[in-house]
């Protein structure tokens, strides 16, 4: 039967919905054994354009899944979900075919009983009043049916003849005396599912039962609507929903009229039924059945071909986002309240340079946006000021008009919006839809990236199609110093200004811009090259307005509907930090890239990253979230740091944000380079380099304290000159001494113990002879000057602060005695290193450090006096002299309420937190995690149980070594909750924490749990000993790693245990397990080895 | 406690373009006329009349009921009487209601509460059911001539307390009274902004905290920066802390955004102000609908 659409309502349906929802039975096919093969392929080739796909049963999964069962084979299934059991159950796929449940609704089993009651009554009284025979069928999820006919010749009846069924229904409610007929029936259940206690009992009926429920079809709208278009930006009007049943059947309400819910409002309604009742106002009755329902569907690809699928000649962007969902992150919509946080989260960096992932067209009240180049440092004016990282020149700003009117970047005009990090190839995606006042819709896709091939160019490319319209649009490629001005108010913060240069004044195509750095003298040019491209060819700017710092590009066209259009700036950055001619520079390299077009820029970009994560990326098998943190955080750590730099180091908040001032801590060396020592050992190396650049600084420092050797800053920018704020106004408004910069001295060690790491991992001998060195006897020199002899015959380290910075001005802090200790060692095997295999630069060293070999001997006889005391019948190190003494306190009410972290020194108060055996971070267990083989086994457990209930996690550096330790341990549970904690950090609403920037601290923190803990990778000797545990979520691992030259993987399984170790590249190097020979593994030899025990394995052929 | 600093974190708004109409409810009484003086300052800074609102069985001459009230002379001056027949609290919000840009002055409690000082239930009905702003006066906390020179806003950090902070934001603009924004950091899990959960180094954490904190307050409530607002920040118990606050700033009124029940966290602290407030609440109510609001808040994190 034909429906009663108007030109009006078809006109509806012609537009590219997002998401289908429908009805399967009565709607899709016409009954559960009908061939569903075209069907399927109509929502194949919409699931592979993108649009989501629901789809509604009152029965369970397994009749649509098989008639399905085509479609749910390929990735594409991604799109697919299926309500199934009349809103009670929602499954969805992953790429295979087993359905995964997202969501169900449980039912008490007090619900459970108020279910069957109900159902009996009705069946007991609708037998009593007409004296035929009611049948109940129980075995339903969430639900009863009451079958109202159950005669055989009605035992299974087709959709074709729910018309003769009705009637028949009809007649036999009539003759036994209920002649409100079906509608009574209905509200005789719904009252007597009430009576039982159901408080919203949902009672539907498909003419043979009536239904009586905890859930129907619109739990499964809400559910689409609440989570699924939620996540993923779909507006309403974007969503179809499609049924054969919302008119009334037999005077009773149908069935799909509640898919009309409060979210729905503003989704399109379409009916196929015949809806003999007809149908409410606002559902489009098309009628036709199926057949018709498949034209809607295959009418709906075509829409959708044209917008997303253009001929491959049109025009797209250089980069295509990665399918894998394990490689991205996604944010749908806008949130003013976190535009912060997701700027951060959404950076690009290279290493050389990092932008914000603020929108480019954006005048978003909300925006934060910040170009940063790393090693450029200014100070503000004020006296008090210390260098901070100067904000370098909008590069990337659009405005875009549709005839005249600007383009919004929020409100009601910006239709979808998604923002898409693609970790595998190191770029961020948007893509949007803008609708003016006037109804042009503009569809929007774009992309940016910080080359990682060529750490000075970033790019930018943007796709326009007009989707329903052909008119005037303007666009207006901007370049222009960072804003005086955020949100309408003024930003104290160093900036590049901008300068005149005669020669770069005279440039066009590539035009440059020259900026310079008051404090620091450095001078910036940015050379830039914009094209715009539509369906002919090339489009020239139309105007070009140039004054200092600020370049105005722009073009008015001519655009017709559904073609594309297509704009490309690519940006090239070079300083006086790296090159004597900038200018010149940024030029040549922009107008190298003439040929190779900003497509080939992207090309080497993505080979640049592929290659990166063939060395770094660490997949996971079993734990989503785990995986997608681990490739989240190595993404922001591989682009925060550049190997071909020894000058910069990696801030605390990476290029990311300015929060921090892009000061260097003990972070870096502790938390962030060990990954790149095993992955990525030039970057180690550069960072390592930084800090033997700094040494001056570092030696003067120590000196202003009275010693001797180097102390380097606990914060460092560009000198490495201690640029720790000294004061600092608290919130609860009293005005501290900031002591850190005085007294955290451990960052000595800890730089001593990064290089002694790396060099133990990459062999490299020449930078132990050029740098190496150096470090470790410089910091051990000063070790020996620091430490002051006590009465009790041992050394003291008095007046210091460790890592729990909860408590200042201690004496012998358990981490810091026991890394100077380390260090002293060190130094001394270093000094011996070099006099064995380096003579001549030994020679050197001495004379250039004024170092004799008593004064090295000297540091072996101090360092044991160091040494933090274990008790012999607690095991205990006490984590400084004293701390036992202070009060306990409890925090397990506080984790109890799921508040796993909690700075306490504000909650409490800070007396309070120092009277109290509180602690901020891992700092004994710290000591564990880096100095795991000086530890007595018995002192490890003993320090981990007693610290670990006692820290708060008041910093992102505690969660991920707490995971590391505790895996080392055995410790699983606690292991993974530390790791699920360390991923969060920044992927999840942690109180604005990542608005400044991202925690690198805590990403680098993260693979060392994971590597260190998890794969139990630790560096024996000259080779590497494996003892993996894997956490109970997680099924399998494999590590990637770089061991002295050699390349290797490593694979381990849960259940089976087992492990593989393989050497990919160069080789040999030397593997060994518990229960398992040593042995030399050459390149292409793989060791496999089976768990036998807790930590005993046996090698497998 | 000191000055946490000034954030500064907001634009030059053109504000007060929108009407607003200053409804004083008395039942008689003379407590009831206490409010007087926070009414009146209120309809003067916004240069609109006074409407005096009585509401009974049957209608007073309005000449007769100033005076009972104690209010003569000046006080006459820009007064509308409002009679309303018929049961106070629905007659009331009606005729409330049908006004827009609304703001409700009385005090907390009439004749018979006096002594206690104790909320009436005309009080809390007025209060939960209004639909626009409410200040509410404590008896003998308030003497003539009373103007708004400071303003409190206790801020959770949600986006829908920033948007229901508006209206005391507005008012105070108008009298360009000083604004000091008033975080209570507790232990318990919060919505919106509560202190972070990490802080690495705290020399850098809180500045860049505060200035987010004010950031996203600016986003919803719009703060006009010629007001100079500024970040406090204190921990325990919320009610305690606000009052303790409020005495020691000398505060002249408390704005508060409510979400309307007296349970949790936010319930108590208004029945504690209720209590115990030393200068007049504006209370309004939390929308969480608010479209500005919700497009902070409605959408859940997805990292799909």
């Amino acid at each position: 039967m034909a429906g009663h659409a108007g030109p009006q309502q078809l006109l509806k349906l012609a537009r590219p919905f997002r998401v289908v929802a429908f009805d399967w039975d009565g709607t899709a096919v016409g009954d559960r054994y009908e061939d569903a093969t075209a069907v399927g392929q109509r929502l194949e080739r919409l699931m592979s354009l993108g649009v989501a796909v629901v789809v509604l049963t009152g029965g369970d999964l397994e009749r649509p899944l098989r008639q399905l069962a085509p479609l749910v084979q390929g990735r594409h299934n991604q799109q697919l979900f299926i309500a199934a059991n009349r809103g009670s159950e929602i499954f969805g796929f992953d790429g295979g075919p087993v359905p995964i449940p997202l969501w169900r609704r449980v039912a008490t089993a007090e619900e459970e009983r108020q279910l069957t009651e109900a159902a009996d009554a009705l069946r007991d009284e609708l037998q009593r009043r007409t004296g035929l025979p009611v049948a109940v069928i129980y075995d339903r999820l969430n639900r009863r049916k009451v079958d109202l006919i159950p005669e055989p010749e009605w035992a299974d009846p087709p959709r074709s003849q729910t018309g003769e069924l009705l009637t028949a229904v009809q007649q036999r409610l009539t003759r036994g005396g209920i002649d409100g007929g079906l509608p009574q029936v209905l509200s005789l259940a719904r009252n007597l599912a009430r009576a039982k206690g159901l408080a919203d009992p949902r009672i539907t009926t498909d003419g043979k039962h009536v239904e009586i429920g905890l859930t129907d079809k619109s739990d499964s709208i809400e559910w689409m609507f609440e989570h699924l278009c939620r996540e993923r930006g779909i507006a309403p009007e974007d969503a179809l929903i499609g049924g054969d049943e919302f008119g009334p059947i037999g005077g009773a309400e149908g069935n799909d009229s509640r898919m009309l819910t409060p979210h729905s409002t503003g989704a399109v309604f379409v009916s196929v039924g015949a809806e003999p009742g007809g149908v409410a106002d606002g559902i489009i009755h098309l009628g036709g059945g199926p057949a018709r329902f498949l034209e809607l569907l295959g009418s709906l690809g075509d829409l959708h071909q044209v917008r997303l699928r253009a001929p491959a000649a049109a025009l797209e962007l250089p980069l295509a986002p990665v399918a894998d969902a394990h490689w991205r992150i996604c944010r749908p919509g806008l949130d003013p309240a976190r535009e912060h946080e997701f700027e951060s989260i959404f950076a690009i960096a290279n290493g050389y340079l990092g932008a914000r992932g603020s929108l480019d067209e954006s005048e978003l009240i909300a925006s934060s946006p910040a170009t940063l180049l790393a090693g450029i440092y200014d100070a503000l004016p004020e006296a008090s000021a210390v260098p901070e990282l100067a904000v370098g020149p909008e590069w990337s700003r659009l405005l875009l008009a549709s005839d005249g009117q600007p383009f919004a970047a929020e409100g009601p005009a910006v239709l979808e919006h998604l923002r898409t990090l693609d970790l595998a190839q190191g770029a961020l995606f948007r893509e949007w839809r803008h609708r003016d006042r006037d109804g042009r819709i503009t569809f929007l896709r774009a992309v940016r990236l910080a080359s990682l091939a060529d750490r000075h160019l970033l790019l930018q490319s943007l796709l326009i199609v007009p989707e329903n319209y052909s008119g005037t649009l303007s666009l207006e490629a901007i370049v222009e110093p960072a804003r005086l001005m955020v949100n309408g108010m003024p930003v104290p913060r160093p900036r590049m200004i901008p300068a005149y240069d005669a020669a770069a004044a005279e440039r066009r195509d590539p035009s440059v811009l020259v900026y310079r750095v008051p404090g620091s003298g450095t001078s910036v040019a940015l050379a830039c090259q914009s094209r715009l491209h539509g369906p002919q060819g090339e489009l020239p700017a139309t105007r070009v307005d140039r004054a200092e710092g600020v370049l105005r590009e722009r073009w008015e066209l001519e655009v017709r509907l559904g073609e594309r259009y297509r704009f490309d700036k690519l940006a090239a950055f070079y300083s006086t930090r790296e090159s004597r001619h900038p200018v010149p520079e940024s030029c040549t390299r922009v107008e190298s890239l003439r040929l190779q077009g900003t497509d080939g820029v992207a090309r080497r970009h993505g080979a640049a990253w592929r290659e990166r994560w063939a060395a770094t990326d660490i997949t996971v098998e079993g734990d989503e979230e785990a995986q997608r943190a681990l490739r989240f955080a190595a993404y922001h750590l591989i682009s925060a740091a550049n190997p071909e730099d020894e000058r910069v180091s990696i801030g605390a908040r990476t290029l990311s944000g300015r929060a921090y001032k892009g000061h260097v801590f003990w972070d870096t060396d502790t938390f962030i380079l060990p990954m790149f020592s095993y992955t990525c050992p030039q970057a180690a190396r550069s960072l390592l380099m930084y800090r033997f650049h700094t040494l001056p600084a570092a030696r003067e420092k120590a000196r202003g304290q009275g010693r001797q050797g180097a102390l380097f800053a606990w914060e460092s920018a560009d000198t490495g000159v201690e640029t720790t704020p000294r004061f600092m106004l608290a919130p609860d408004g009293e005005m501290l001494r900031i002591l850190c910069g005085e007294q955290e001295l451990h960052v000595s060690a800890d730089v001593a113990y990064a290089a002694w790491q790396y060099w133990g991992a990459t062999g490299d001998q020449r930078f132990m002879a050029e740098a190496g060195a150096e470090l470790m006897l410089e910091t051990a020199r000063f070790w020996a000057s620091r430490a002051e002899p006590g009465k009790d015959g041992r050394l003291h380290l008095r007046g210091v602060i460790g890592p729990d910075e909860y408590h200042e001005t201690v004496d012998d802090n358990g981490y810091t005695n026991g890394m100077a200790q380390w260090n002293l060692e060190a130094g001394a095997l270093a000094a011996k290193m070099m006099r064995e295999r380096m003579p001549a630069r030994w020679r050197e060293l001495k004379a250039k450090l004024s170092l004799d070999e008593a004064e090295v001997e000297s540091w072996l006889g101090a360092a044991p006096r160091l040494a933090p005391r274990i008790d012999p019948k607690t095991s205990l190190i006490e984590q400084y002299d004293g701390f036992f003494k202070l009060e306990d306190y409890d925090l397990s009410p506080l984790r109890k309420e799921g508040r796993r972290a909690a700075p306490l020194d504000l909650l409490l108060g800070r007396d309070k937190v120092q009277r109290s055996r509180i602690v901020k971070q891992a700092d004994v267990v710290m000591l564990e995690a880096l100095l795991w083989d000086r530890l007595p086994p018995e002192a490890r457990e003993a320090c981990f149980r007693y610290y670990e209930p006692r820290t708060c996690h008041g910093s992102s550096l505690s969660p991920a070594v707490h995971s590391w330790v505790a895996a080392k341990l055995g410790m699983m549970d606690v292991a993974e909750s530390y790791f699920r904690q360390a991923a969060r950090i920044d992927l999840s609403d942690e109180m604005g924490n990542a608005a400044g920037g991202v925690h690198a601290a805590a990403m680098g923190g993260l693979w060392q749990a994971a590597v260190f803990g998890f794969a139990g990778v630790h560096p024996r000797g000259d080779g590497l000993l494996l003892s993996p545990r894997l956490p109970s979520s997680w099924q399998a691992m494999r590590v990637p790693l770089q061991w002295r030259g050699a390349r290797l993987m490593l694979t381990m399984t849960r259940r089976p245990g087992e492990l593989s170790a393989r050497v990919l590249e160069g080789g040999p190097v030397a593997i060994e397990l518990e229960g398992v020979p040593r042995r030399q593994l050459e390149c292409g030899q793989e060791l496999r080895a089976r768990r036998e025990g807790e930590d005993r394995w046996s090698a497998r052929r | 406690m000191e000055t946490v600093g000034e954030t500064g974190t907001t634009r030059a708004l053109e504000r007060g373009a929108g009407h607003t109409t200053v409804f004083l409810l008395l039942d008689g009484s003379r407590t009831s006329a206490a409010a007087m003086p926070v009414a009146h300052a209120l309809a003067q800074a916004s240069g609109v009349a006074l409407h005096v609102v009585h509401a009974g069985d049957r209608p007073e001459p309005p000449l007769e009921l100033l005076q009972k009230l104690g209010l003569s002379g000046r006080a006459l001056g820009h007064v509308v009487v409002d009679e309303l027949i018929g049961e106070p609290i629905a007659a009331i919000l009606e005729h409330v209601g049908a006004t827009p840009g609304a703001v409700i002055v009385q005090t907390v409690c009439g004749e018979k509460r006096a002594a206690t000082g104790r909320a009436g239930h005309v009080t809390r009905a007025v209060l939960s059911a209004a639909p626009c702003p409410v200040i509410l006066v404590r008896p003998g906390t308030v003497a003539s001539g009373w103007s708004m020179r400071r303003v409190l806003l206790p801020h959770d950090g949600s986006a829908q307390t920033a948007a229901a902070l508006t209206p005391a934001v507005e008012l105070a603009q108008r009298a360009q009274a000083e604004l000091l924004v008033l975080h209570v950091a507790t232990l318990a899990g919060e919505p919106g902004l509560p202190v972070p959960c990490y802080l690495d180094q705290p020399q850098h954490e809180w500045p860049e905290w505060s200035r987010e904190f004010m950031e996203r307050m600016d986003l919803f409530c719009l703060l006009p920066q010629q007001l100079r607002p500024r970040l406090f920040l204190s921990h325990g118990d919320p009610g305690a802390e606000i009052l303790r606050f409020a005495a020691e700033r000398r505060v002249d009124l408390i704005g508060l955004g409510w979400s309307g029940a007296l349970v949790g966290t936010h319930g108590e602290v208004v029945k504690e102000l209720l209590d115990r407030a030393p200068c007049p609440v504006l209370f309004s109510r939390i929308e969480h609908g608010l479209a500005s609001a919700a497009k902070g808040t409605q959408v859940l994190p997805s990292w799909r």
